[in-house]
């Protein structure tokens, strides 16, 4: 059996032609197989031709971005990164098919009558009815359209990439609009005097 | 349909977690690969690694995908070739 081979010697046979690419490719391929395999069944079960495509999309992309790897981790643990995006955007997708962003994020994003625990006490509510106050002026007349969609999607429980696929967007403009819609709201929150220690106390 | 109680506590505490100047996902998935490996022999975090740490903190898919990085790592010294 031969020694694991180095950052240094993945990169090199990888970025090799003939027969040395062929023998990484297929290691690669089997080492990133067996790693998903179990990790992609946890929850459920998932067609062997499923793990098989995604980690072939993996290896596709793996060899599309070499130049990016810049030997702060092992390769393998790096390649393991790329498969692991790739097989859970995949499983995402599945998942997510079938719901509307639309009946996710229309209507009132915030009521008293949903978003506030009756079973807290009346101090607490009365705290928890003053921050939905300021939430909802903040969602509704300081964040974008897209932006708060972006975060009232991303709260009830859509991935970001979903969210991205349905807006014709990438993942990271769509973390972006979370970004900018969160810092707006921190500053309503902070502008109207509630803290961090408030809140949590109004929901503990 | 309104936020409920248990949406509007997730969504205060990433309000709560929130930094003015976060990476995106792809830059967190470029810099995974090294924090998963200094958590998994408990190094003390790199300076420069820090920003996926706090990434990973407010992106429910980056830690997702790390704890499953994660997972996978641990159990690559029994199983993995």
């Amino acid at each position: 059996m031969r020694a694991p081979r180095t950052n240094e010697e993945w990169l090199l046979d990888l970025r090799s032609e003939g027969a040395a690419q062929t023998r990484a490719l297929e290691d690669l391929r089997a080492y990133l197989l067996l790693a998903l395999r179990g990790s992609m069944k946890r929850d459920g079960p998932v067609p062997e031709n499923l793990v098989e495509d995604v980690v072939q999309d993996a290896l596709v992309r793996a060899l599309d971005h070499l130049d990016r790897f810049e030997g702060r981790s092992r390769f393998t643990t790096w390649a393991t990164t790329i498969a692991v995006r790739t097989a859970m955007t995949e499983l995402r997708r599945r998942r997510w098919k079938d719901v509307s962003l639309d009946e996710l994020v229309t209507g009132d994003a915030l009521s008293p009558e949903r978003s506030i625990d009756p079973l807290e006490s009346p101090e607490n509510q009365a705290a928890q009815l003053e921050i939905v106050r300021v939430l909802r002026d903040v969602l509704d007349n300081q964040l974008s359209e897209r932006q708060r969609t972006a975060i009232v999607a991303e709260m009830r429980g859509l991935p970001q990439e979903e969210i991205a696929r349905r807006l014709g967007l990438s993942r990271n403009a769509v973390y972006k609009l979370g970004h900018d819609a969160r810092k707006k709201l921190k500053r309503g929150l902070e502008a109207s005097g509630l803290d961090a220690a408030e809140l949590r106390a109004a929901f503990s | 349909m309104p936020l409920d109680t248990k949406q509007l506590k997730r969504l205060l505490s990433a309000v709560e977690d929130t930094r003015e100047d976060e990476i995106h996902c792809d830059e967190c998935l470029a810099g995974m690969a090294e924090f998963a490996e200094t958590q998994l022999v408990g190094m003390e975090v790199p300076a420069a690694v820090q920003r996926i740490q706090a990434h990973i903190l407010t992106c429910p898919e980056c830690t997702e995908e790390f704890e499953l990085l994660l997972e996978i790592l641990r159990s690559s010294s029994s199983d993995l070739p």
